[in-house]
């Protein structure tokens, strides 16, 4: 089956990158960007340091970022997988990686759940130093930003730290978007509820147990033994970076990503 | 085992979230103060015209008003700038803001996201910084002819006066801190500096 979703957000990804790259209509970074001169889009992390860091609410800011934030809230953490740099990066370097490890006929098995909460904590750290420092620090170390700035700016200090995720992913996979990344966290947690998420068809859940889903899954969720099998309708899960990987592996349709209610393919 | 069926939901019961949060921001805050009390304000920089007095804690760091400055006068300041790193400045002798002239806003203060850069009410309103003149070097000073500066400033014989042996001195009152000046200076080391307003 062709990987379809997952080849559209990688290439939406890249896309966000080489055109802010290019700057044609569009100005900016991954922090903030201008399309067509008017329409703004403001990181919402970003936008929420400053406030806390100058004391101040800023609505000319909140305009670029309620409408990133309203976006995740209807659809789900958007932002992850079609257009976050670092995510890219971490998502190509991940596939690749268990490629790797097919080859040498390893194992390759369910993800270590770590739970997403921990990126709750990260986002209180970064929210609480700005309040009583003055300073936006995330903006400032952001590695996603060292790479949708960087390639705006030409280089970004943060650079080093995207380096070190990369060797750390070799061990553990995704750990920066699953544990520690506080914009995530912040996406993660606005857009749990998002109508855009894994649709799990009642009818065919359970039929065969291959477990695919589960091992496809970059976010070590359990889509087969927690929500398909407990009877859900979909996977609500503030973990969940709506990726698509366990809807491409599961051989009976039972997953699909979807706006509502699972559609039923096979009438009768 | 544990099934989601009732909630469809997985993750932290509220209140450890509620515990983590309480956690993080009890840290963060701690190292926040520890960190504001260490003097946040590292160094002074020439900014772009209407700069917020809180600077640091305003600007995102998007870069959007270096890319919109139509004459490339603003730098994102490096690693060495300690707090300030990615924040726009202004190197008055490589390139100086010429307040957009030929455009009718100021770019940076127009595409600023924030409100680290705000517009002021007109262009005589601007007030980066203000020019001080090295009277030990400036040629005219030293009795030469010169007149760059004056030449160059976008308000010559108000921001900059020229005296009877045509000896410039800056009236602070009107000198918006452009760094025109600076720029045009003919000595090695530029006679005029401007002295940021923050
Ligand atoms: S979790 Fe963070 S780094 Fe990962 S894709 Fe989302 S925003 Fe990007
Ligand atoms: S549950 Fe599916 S869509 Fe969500 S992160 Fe896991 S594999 Fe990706
Ligand atoms: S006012 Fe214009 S010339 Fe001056 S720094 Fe801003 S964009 Fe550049
Ligand atoms: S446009 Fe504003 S927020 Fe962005 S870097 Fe410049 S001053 Fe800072
Ligand atoms: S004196 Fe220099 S800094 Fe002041 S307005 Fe004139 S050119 Fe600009």
């Amino acid at each position: 089956m062709i990987p379809r979703w997952t080849i559209a957000r990688r290439a939406s990804a890249a896309a966000f990158l080489s055109w802010l790259a290019l700057g044609w209509g569009i100005q900016g970074s991954s922090v903030a960007t201008r399309i067509a001169d008017s329409l703004p889009f403001t990181d919402p992390l970003a936008a929420l340091e400053v406030s806390l860091a100058s004391g101040e609410l800023h609505p000319h800011l909140w305009i670029g970022a309620g409408v990133v934030l309203g976006i995740t809230l209807l659809l789900g953490p958007m932002f992850c997988g079609w257009l976050c740099p670092l995510g890219l990066l971490l998502d190509l370097a991940h596939s690749l990686e268990r490629r790797v490890r097919r080859l040498m006929h390893r194992h390759v098995g369910v993800e270590r759940r770590l739970p997403p909460r921990t990126r709750i904590l990260t986002l209180a750290l970064v929210l609480g130093f700005a309040a009583t420092s003055g300073l936006p620090l995330f903006q400032l170390i952001s590695p996603i930003h060292a790479i949708g700035r960087g390639i705006v700016l030409g280089f970004d200090v943060a650079l080093g730290l995207v380096a070190l995720l990369l060797v750390v992913e070799i061990f553990v996979p995704r750990v920066w978007c699953r544990a520690l990344c506080p914009l995530g966290g912040l996406y993660g947690w606005v857009g749990k509820h998002g109508l855009l998420r894994v649709r799990i068809d009642p009818e065919r859940a359970g039929q065969i147990r291959c477990r695919r889903c589960d091992v496809a899954c970059p976010a070590g969720i359990a889509v087969m033994e927690e929500y398909a099998l407990g009877g859900a309708t979909s996977v609500v899960d503030e973990g969940c970076m709506r990726c698509g990987a366990c809807t491409e592996v599961c051989p009976r349709g039972v997953l699909h990503m979807g706006l509502g209610a699972s559609r039923k393919r096979r009438e009768n | 085992m544990q099934t989601r069926a009732e909630t469809e939901s997985a993750g932290p019961r509220p209140s450890r979230r509620l515990l983590l949060a309480a956690v993080g921001l009890g840290i963060g805050a701690g190292a926040g103060t520890l960190v504001r009390e260490g003097g946040r304000h590292g160094g002074t920089y020439l900014r772009p015209p209407g700069a917020a007095a809180d600077f640091l804690a305003t600007c995102l760091r998007c870069g959007l008003c270096a890319e919109a400055c139509p004459v490339d006068a603003i730098a994102m300041a490096g690693v060495a700038a300690g707090t300030s790193y990615a924040t726009p400045t202004i190197d008055a002798r490589e390139a100086p803001c010429r307040l957009c002239a030929g455009f009718d806003e100021l770019r940076c203060t127009a595409v600023c996201p924030s409100t680290a850069l705000s517009a002021p009410a007109s262009r005589r309103e601007v007030r980066m910084g203000v020019a001080r003149i090295d009277t030990d070097r400036c040629l005219a000073w030293l009795g030469v002819v010169c007149r760059a500066c004056w030449h160059a400033c976008p308000y010559p014989g108000e921001a900059l006066a020229l005296d009877e042996r045509t000896r410039p001195s800056v009236v602070e009152e009107v000198c918006v801190g452009c760094g025109i000046c600076v720029h045009a200076c003919l000595t090695e080391e530029s006679s005029i500096q401007v002295t940021p307003a923050s």
